[in-house]
């Protein structure tokens, strides 16, 4: 049993929406609707899914940047679950993050210098010599040479910018880092380039990765196992080189928009109906019901639970076997024939 | 016979840095019904060249300074360059004969009227008729494209919609009046994935009922083996290559057009170690631009030539081009 660095079971995060003269809570935002998963010492988990899935929100509590309404979070070995402020300060610099917008995730009125230093002066770690040195060689470590250090953001690209970010989030040796779409703002060209510093420093730290991304390539490729989510829950969990054996309707879907770069390829697209759903009205059973071509009356009543249906797949789906066995037909057009 | 011949064209932008020459001097033709998909990376004058297409380019700072945009205005006239006309007389091709779809629908839409306000202002301008016949058209349009509940959601605000029904609805206003070219300029990137399938799929669809050509415009390479026959590739405010989407991606020449081939995702998942193929560099500042190939810079095959003269645009066959002294080679 490999060393697990952090466990989440059962998580459950809202956001109500007030309304009204009295300010009641009038409706909620369910985010995350019952998670469970582990991330082993050293492993990249790609956590993949459509706007309004979660997964951001998912990534911030794992983080305890916001609190979880129901479930736990163990963080090597610790209950973080409730943890006060004061609990959670000497665990922070072991878990930081990345964020997608290098635009915005950067003050603009500090110089680089300064945001890469700005984790170890509130740390206090250091004379301000050895914050400066320490600056220096993060600069380096992500391929950016000394005279970044006093330049602004604006003055940088997209990509460097990333840079930044990730020389920032590994400033205090952190043993996990949530990269929370690290290269969607990226041209395509420039990806390569920040997926391979994430994986050159996870080499080099042993750091261990949850990597958020809409992008089902980016993420299979980056990834040693692959969890799919949709309206706050875990559709299916497996290893990222056999995303092509994975069964859920949903990850088939996934799989099935992304265009072929190759104009000679022609196959059977699954073009789900309708839209990306509500995270305020979730519907009951499988979330996934609404849109799946193969729904069932079983799967309009009751949640499936998440379970292993082949060795390293799990899926919560209650037609899973039917699935792999190819002994479904579908009860929906699985073309949208629009 | 071309519907569409685009002579040299060139948008240049006249601000306190410099100069940017945004569309420096692009080239090609555009048959009836056919599908041309532009590929590019951000910045690299891709959006400027179709809005410089529709004559929508902000001016100030920009101005379209050169070049012709042939355009088959009518069935027996002989072609009419758009860049000639008179503001009037080109609002009354904008939206009739050539019609564009935006990146962003929620900063292309007005917030504060209906959609069904917005398709029906485009059909009373180009095609006027009784309130009734507006709507009615409106309310079909909204069909057309997919719109679920299309009578009731006419009423409805950008903001009750969804990402991919305010797509929708603004491929309805596009296509409202059945003009002869769509150009959409990234039409899908601002949408999930799932969605975008369902996007591609129907402007497809609309593009073969409707007889009507297409200009995408995208970052997106597998976009465009789906939905183009012929592909150009931007680079700089340049085209670096052009030619089938067989030919581009079977057989590219240009080494720009190879490293953003090398650096899409590879259908199989790339081995566990191997690193994610990138072109090193950034793009070249547009008001700064090199003497010689813009491209250079980033080029893995370089040589001196490269640096100091300018590379012509070398058309090695109808339909096919590239620019670079050693494509191929």
């Amino acid at each position: 049993m490999e060393d697990i660095l952090i466990k989440v079971e059962n998580l459950r995060k809202r956001f109500p929406i007030t309304g009204g003269v009295f300010g009641r809570e009038v409706a909620a935002v369910h985010a995350v609707r019952g998670v469970s998963l582990t991330i082993a010492k050293g492993e990249t988990l790609g956590l993949v899914g459509e706007s309004g899935c979660g997964k951001s929100t998912l990534g911030h509590l794992m983080l305890r940047l916001i609190e979880p309404d129901e479930g736990s979070i163990v963080f090597d070995g610790r209950d973080i679950t409730r943890a006060s402020q004061g609990e959670m300060r000497p665990l922070r610099p072991r878990m930081q993050i990345v964020f997608q917008d290098p635009f915005s995730s950067l003050n603009p009125r500090m110089t680089v210098g300064d945001i890469v230093g700005e984790p170890l002066l509130v740390n206090r770690r250091g004379s301000p010599s050895e914050r400066g040195e320490r600056v220096m060689e993060l600069l380096k470590l992500v391929g950016l040479g000394p005279e970044a250090y006093g330049r602004y953001p604006h003055e940088f690209s997209g990509g460097q910018r990333q840079r930044v970010g990730i020389a920032r989030a590994i400033a205090l040796t952190p043993s996990l880092i949530i990269a929370d779409e690290p290269v969607s703002a990226l041209d395509l060209s420039i990806r390569g380039e920040i997926l391979n510093l994430l994986a050159d420093l996870r080499g080099r730290f042993e750091l261990t990765y949850l990597l958020i991304a809409h992008d089902l390539k980016v993420v299979e490729n980056a990834s040693d196992r692959v969890a799919v989510m949709y309206l706050g829950r875990i559709m299916e969990l497996f290893p990222a080189e056999r995303l092509a054996q994975a069964r859920h309707p949903y990850t088939q879907a996934l799989v099935s928009a992304v265009p072929i770069p190759d104009p000679a390829a022609r196959r059977e697209r699954m073009i789900l109906k309708g839209d990306v759903p509500s995270q305020i009205a979730p519907p009951a059973g499988c979330p996934f019901h609404p849109r799946c071509p193969y729904a069932q009356e079983i799967c309009r009543v009751e949640e499936p639970p998440l379970s292993e249906y082949m060795q390293g797949f799990t899926a919560a789906c209650h037609l899973i076997e039917d699935m792999l066995r190819r002994r479904i037909e579908l009860t929906a057009p699985a073309f949208a024939g629009n | 016979m071309s519907l569409l011949s685009v002579t040299d064209l060139k948008t240049h932008f006249f601000t306190d840095d410099g100069v940017v020459r945004a569309v420096d001097g692009v080239s090609f033709e555009l048959a009836r019904g056919e599908a041309l998909g532009l590929v590019g990376e951000s910045g690299c004058g891709k959006s400027m060249m179709s809005l410089s297409l529709m004559r929508l380019v902000p001016e100030p700072p920009g101005r379209i300074v050169g070049g012709r945009v042939m355009y088959q205005l009518t069935q027996s006239g002989g072609p009419v360059d758009l860049l000639k006309l008179s503001p009037r007389q080109m609002r009354t091709v904008r939206g009739r004969r050539l019609a564009m779809v935006f990146q962003e629908p929620m900063t292309s839409l007005n917030p504060v009227q209906t959609i069904g306000a917005q398709i029906a202002e485009a059909v009373r301008l180009h095609e006027g008729g009784s309130e009734a016949k507006v709507r009615s058209r409106v309310v079909e349009m909204l069909d057309l494209v997919g719109m679920p509940a299309a009578e009731r959601r006419a009423d409805d605000y950008p903001h009750q919609l969804s990402g991919g029904m305010r797509q929708r609805a603004m491929i309805a206003m596009a296509l409202s009046c059945r003009p002869d070219v769509l150009i959409a300029d990234e039409p899908t990137t601002a949408l999930d994935v799932t969605i975008q399938a369902q996007i591609l799929e129907l402007i497809k669809r609309l593009q073969r009922e409707m007889g009507m050509a297409l200009i995408l415009v995208t970052h997106d390479l597998g976009v465009v083996a789906e939905m183009a026959s012929r592909i150009i590739v931007m680079y700089a405010g340049r085209f670096v290559e052009a030619g089938t989407a067989e030919e581009i991606f079977k057989s590219s020449m240009h080494p720009y057009t190879q490293g953003l081939l090398a650096a899409i995702p590879p259908l199989k998942r790339k081995p566990a170690g191997e690193r994610f193929a990138t072109i090193p560099g950034q793009v070249p500042n547009l008001a700064e631009l090199p003497k010689g190939c813009a491209f250079a810079d980033r080029c893995p095959k370089v040589k001196d030539r490269c640096m100091q003269q300018a590379v012509p645009e070398d058309p090695c066959n109808v339909g096919r081009l590239v620019r670079c002294f050693y494509a191929g080679r």
